[in-house]
């Protein structure tokens, strides 16, 4: 990558959640917003609540959710050799959409739905795992058994919205698997974001590796690499990022599947350059859509929504126009 | 670098009481620098396992590999991957990784686990691909190149980790005339250089043409020796059930050997 090119991917989140602060239904000034952070006593006490508590945290939060479930998708896209690809491929949202749906049926707090929900995406992906162990196979199996748990758990989600009470209980989940990223403070944040910020160090590490993992499997075992450590620290990282991920904020769909296949279009599909490139348009991406949830409307619109507002058509386009590129 | 096989066989596990299923049994041979080997053979012979067996894919039923007096079980992926490169049998170029970047994949043993290619390993890629020929496809995705090019770049990814043996599995079957002739004159070159090279090939002629030794599989027994003397009329008709001859021409001072296929004999 050209040194212009990383200087503009490390300042473009940055440069974004920075305008984003200033944004939303109560207008702050970019001047005011710098005075709030370096402690001015000019600032108000709702400014500085506002800017504070309600839309930094809010922000960092976008930023590593934007991050980690870009990454994930490249990691799984890169692991499975297959452009389809997603965080979720291996049933991780399903299993934490039903931890935090069984968490708010028992009446759990956030932090408690938050663990729950963290807790049951790994397991999910750990029954994947399982059910595809014992043969010598191919990642096709793998996909094939993530459906099934995903099946699985999203019929328990069903059983779970039936149980649950219609008046209070039932739309909360809903609005839980809507996703959204409202509400946050820095307790949830200093719960999920360490995880999310070890898998990203520890992918980033391994950038220029992962791209063995799209080599047949004698060919991966004749590079001489350490298949079994490299492929276990994708999967697990690439796993606890997503779960994090949906525990803090529900299923946010699509940014794994776009972001990526964007990234691929002008970086080729080198994950050298493709997983600094995600993380850092992935992030920007997430915060740019989460001010447009909370901003276009006075009710605020579940992120997913338009996520898949703009990535259903973009990736619609992007499969007729660029299909070599980006390996269909 | 020498490498040494001694009564090597391989058999897959018989079902419930059934006898062991043998590929190939004793088969020995032995390899110095520069010097290439054919491991001729039918379809099902048992080529590519043999190949797979060199390379501790699969675990032999019996006998031992060396490389340089020792055995290839006793040494480490990395030790072993260090001196040996493969070229996997070519099928549809699916990468979409340019070329330059899928051969630089071959140097991941020259490259920390954590780390990304230095510019000494993005020198070596661009040398090697200068020397192949293949310069120009650079910056091309892979899966636009024809199968001669890819296999070309599928040969300069192997050799960029400059191995002392390089084991390639069927590297012209499916290229057309003047790319087959392409990568078997890439494999004299690798000679000159002191790289050993082992081809699989279900064409005589080709082992005639270019190999210094021949095994050759698919028989009662397995055959290995100079390929001048192993690869004659009878084992040919033993191995593949065709009747053919091999006649000698003079070309430009030198005896050049080809073979020529008569009849189907059903012997076999």
């Amino acid at each position: 990558m050209k040194k212009r090119t990383v200087v503009i991917l490390i300042l473009l989140p940055i440069i974004t959640a920075l305008i984003c602060i200033c944004a939303g239904r109560m207008g702050i000034g970019p001047a005011d917003v710098f005075k709030t952070f370096f402690g001015s006593k000019e600032i108000s006490g709702n400014v500085r609540i506002t800017v504070m508590n309600i839309r930094l945290p809010r922000i960092l939060l976008g930023l590593l959710c934007g991050a980690g479930l870009s990454l994930a998708g490249c990691c799984f896209q890169g692991f499975f050799s297959n452009p389809l690809a997603t965080p979720d491929t291996m049933g991780v949202a399903g299993g934490a959409s039903f931890g935090a749906a069984l968490g708010l049926l028992l009446g759990f707090d956030m932090i408690g739905v938050q663990i729950l929900s963290f807790c049951m995406g790994l397991t999910a992906v750990f029954f994947t795992k399982a059910a595809a162990s014992g043969r010598e196979h191919g990642p096709a199996v793998l996909v094939i058994s993530g459906i099934m748990v995903g099946a699985l758990f999203s019929a328990l989600v069903s059983l779970v919205k039936f149980l649950a009470d219609s008046e209070s209980q039932l739309p909360a989940i809903t609005y839980w698997l809507m996703g959204s990223l409202g509400g946050t403070g820095y307790k949830k944040l200093a719960l999920g974001a360490p995880i999310i910020i070890i898998g990203i160090i520890i992918i980033f590490l391994l950038r220029w590796r992962i791209n063995l993992l799209a080599l047949s499997e004698d060919e991966l075992i004749a590079s001489g690499t350490n298949v079994k450590l490299l492929r276990s620290l994708v999967v697990i990282c690439a796993t606890a990022m997503t779960a994090s991920v949906i525990s803090m904020c529900g299923q946010v769909g699509w940014v794994g599947l776009i972001v990526p296949h964007m990234c691929r279009l002008i970086w080729g599909q080198d994950n050298a350059k493709l997983i600094p490139a995600s993380i850092s348009i992935g992030a920007s991406f997430m915060v740019v859509v989460d001010t447009l949830a909370r901003s276009i409307s006075a009710a605020e619109i579940p992120v997913s929504i338009l996520t898949a507002i703009v990535g259903a058509p973009f990736f619609i386009s992007l499969l007729n126009s660029k299909r070599r590129v980006i390996g269909l | 670098m020498r490498l040494k096989a001694e009564n090597v066989s391989f058999a897959y596990p018989g079902n419930k009481g059934d006898a062991d299923r043998f590929i190939f049994k004793n088969v020995n041979l032995e390899l110095d620098s520069g010097k290439i080997l054919a491991i001729l053979g039918p379809n099902g012979s048992g080529k590519t396992t043999f190949l797979r067996c060199l390379m501790g894919m699969l675990k032999l039923t019996s006998g031992t590999c060396q490389i340089d007096g020792r055995p290839t079980s006793a040494m480490s992926t990395k030790e072993f991957w260090e001196k040996v490169s493969y070229v996997p049998q070519q099928r549809m170029a699916t990468s979409s990784f340019t070329v330059f970047e899928n051969v630089l994949l071959g140097r991941s043993g020259q490259i920390a686990f954590f780390g990304t290619p230095r510019k000494e390993d993005k020198e070596a890629a661009e040398k090697i691909l200068e020397e192949l020929g293949i310069i120009k496809f650079r910056d091309r995705r892979c899966n636009s190149l024809s199968g001669g090019e890819f296999q070309m770049v599928l040969i300069a990814k192997a050799l960029v980790s400059d191995p002392e043996l390089l084991i390639l599995d069927e590297p012209e079957s499916g290229l057309d005339f003047r790319n087959q002739l392409i990568v078997l004159n890439t494999m004299d070159k690798l000679k000159e250089k002191g790289i050993s090279c082992i081809f699989n090939t279900h064409y005589p002629k080709h082992a005639l043409q270019k190999a210094d030794y021949s095994l050759i599989l698919g028989g009662e027994t397995p055959v290995f020796g100079e390929t001048g003397t192993v690869v004659n009329e009878k084992n040919i008709e033993e191995v593949f059930g065709v009747r053919a001859v091999i006649n000698e021409m003079q070309v430009d001072g030198e005896t050049i050997k080809n073979i020529i296929p008569l009849y189907v004999t059903g012997k076999k």
